[in-house]
């Protein structure tokens, strides 16, 4: 799957989450921003990629500024890393240099 | 290992397991007791660059790392989220869990990575909120998802925030002809 294909599937359900939490249908929705229901099925599934024009309005629809909407659409990304590639988080390499120095301490 | 796709049937199966085993029977679920009883050790740090929490298995008890700028609930959620690491993916030496827009991703990040956090925080939310707690305390109310205020006094029953309890709602009980 490819970034852009990860990006409209998230957009989608985060579309869909806040369609959900004003209870609208699908068919409210479309008719509310002017596109077809299966339209709104598609970018809820992320198979179709809309306007920025017709994320306003959906957005607009569901109550949320747009900035809500791409706000929301927050992820927990892994970084799964050796103890040696760290580097870049120095916090969390103090952590883990404190933590081994704790244990050699133990022996 | 690295599932293609989050294995729920299992993690129900992990989380059903570690309740009955730590004699948790209501909410809230008392998510540091849980990490005692699987061995490992909570350490509350103040991390910067976004981190939320990591885990560090070279050790040779796991240690979980919480970062204290966050709501209890959030810190909750990340425990939680650390152990669903821990009973589920075997073990790189330190694995650090960070918040990010979406489209701020790395390239780099793969689906199999995706699939492993799709299944901590699947874990997290059977671990915090479970079905059969939910649907006892729902049954005697009225549910309505519309409606924060009515879900409120749930997530702080459950010490968890209220778009986690909204989100696992809708997962549980939200019904296919709302669309």
């Amino acid at each position: 799957m490819t970034d852009k294909e990860t990006f409209y599937k998230a957009l989608g359900s985060k579309i869909r989450e806040q369609r959900e939490v004003v209870g609208l249908t699908q068919a409210q929705l479309a008719n509310a921003v002017g596109l077809s229901r299966t339209s709104v099925t598609n970018i809820e599934l992320g198979r179709q990629r809309l306007m920025l024009d017709q994320f306003e309005s959906i957005c607009a629809a569901v109550g949320k500024t747009a900035g809500d909407v791409l706000g929301s659409a927050q992820t927990p990304v892994v970084e799964t890393r050796n103890a040696h590639d760290l580097r870049t988080l120095p916090s969390v390499q103090n952590f883990v240099r404190e933590l081994k120095q704790a244990k050699g301490k133990e022996r | 290992m690295t599932p293609t796709r989050p294995r729920y049937a299992r993690i129900r199966q992990l989380v059903d397991e570690l309740l009955t085993a730590s004699g948790t029977r209501s909410a809230p679920v008392p998510v540091e007791k849980i990490a005692a009883h699987v061995g490992a050790e909570i350490v509350f740090r103040d991390f910067d660059e976004n981190v939320s929490g990591v885990l560090v298995r070279s050790n040779t008890a796991p240690v979980i790392g919480v970062a204290t700028n966050q709501s209890t609930e959030r810190q909750r959620f990340t425990i939680a989220h650390e152990l669903g690491h821990l009973a589920l993916h075997e073990g790189r030496e330190v694995h650090v869990d960070k918040l990010f827009r979406i489209n701020l991703r790395s390239p780099s990040s793969s689906r199999a990575e995706d699939v492993q956090e799709i299944e901590a925080n699947a874990f997290a939310a059977s671990l915090l909120m479970p079905q059969l707690f939910l649907q006892k305390d729902i049954a005697s109310i009225e549910l309505d998802f519309e409606d924060p205020s009515r879900i409120l006094p749930l997530a702080q029953k459950y010490g968890v925030s209220v778009q986690a309890m909204t989100f696992r709602l809708l997962n549980l009980f939200g019904s296919s002809e709302r669309t």
